[in-house]
């Protein structure tokens, strides 16, 4: 577990420092906090630049746009918001998709769209396995994949989804689970 | 009857552009500002959830986003008023 320390960076930090969340006990210390890797949010800054390109795109198909300086105006400022908004929303999509491994449990935070949010955990003592998948070519070349710890009885399954370097995580999560079962935590 | 063969039956209709692309652009900047507020308000309920050393900075873009989003959908809809 010492190596986890030495390639953190945002998506990937181990320890990290001033760092809260519901239902946290006192004592509780966390281990590792992981994001989606950057790559995932590749497809929504393309299209930020795609709608800020917009209304030179569309002032070349219909020129009657250029004509009316206020209605060309509006349509920039419109693309702009659109392009920002896009891109806002993939930064706080980034932040608060967050998975975290404490010394007692594993907790999963998601925030797939701005109506819906959901928080689930586990007791490592309940995790029964843990399991990485690396998928398809971008997968291998930044080394992006999805942990899924399957818990036992009716405890949901948790899924920590696009997250970097997940054969990390799951020889930190077993790692864990060792220490727990010979009672070092 | 004849004498009308030669004439174009919607000689007096002319569509403008600009006019068609005035509403889906109010809906957008409308939509925009919608997305914004909710955007805003499911933030401060997260923050509860979970907060780290850089919710500062979240809160901060998230708060700049919004008050931009609205100034510059009230000056759009103010020049495509006027256009």
């Amino acid at each position: 577990m010492e190596n986890i320390t030495l390639r953190n960076d945002h998506s990937f930090k181990s320890f990290p420092k001033g760092l809260k969340f519901h239902g946290q006990e006192q004592e509780e210390q966390v281990i590792l906090i992981i994001r989606s890797h950057w790559i995932i949010y590749v497809p929504q800054i393309l299209l930020a630049i795609l709608v800020l390109v917009l209304p030179w795109v569309l002032g070349a198909i219909a020129p009657v746009i250029f004509k009316s300086v206020a209605i060309f105006l509006s349509l920039l400022i419109t693309s702009l918001l659109s392009g920002t908004s896009i891109l806002v929303s993939a930064i706080v999509k980034w932040y608060y998709n967050v998975d975290m491994i404490t010394d007692q449990r594993v907790v999963d935070l998601d925030f797939p769209n701005i109506m819906a949010h959901t928080m689930s955990e586990t007791q490592l003592e309940h995790i029964e396995d843990v399991t990485q998948k690396q998928l398809g070519l971008l997968g291998s070349i930044f080394d992006v994949g999805t942990v899924y710890i399957q818990t036992a009885g009716s405890n949901q399954n948790i899924e920590f989804t696009n997250i970097p370097r997940p054969r990390d995580v799951q020889e930190i999560l077993s790692d864990l689970l060792e220490s727990k079962e010979s009672g070092e935590i | 009857m004849l004498d009308n063969l030669g004439k174009n039956p919607l000689g007096g209709l002319s569509v403008n552009v600009a006019t068609i692309l005035k509403f889906p652009l109010v809906l957008i900047l409308f939509g925009n500002v919608l997305f914004a507020a909710l955007l805003f308000l499911r933030s401060r309920i997260l923050a509860d959830t979970f907060e780290s050393s850089s919710i500062g900075i979240v809160k901060a873009i998230i708060t700049i986003y919004l008050i931009t989003t609205i100034i510059g959908s009230i000056i759009a809809v103010l020049f495509l008023l006027v256009g």
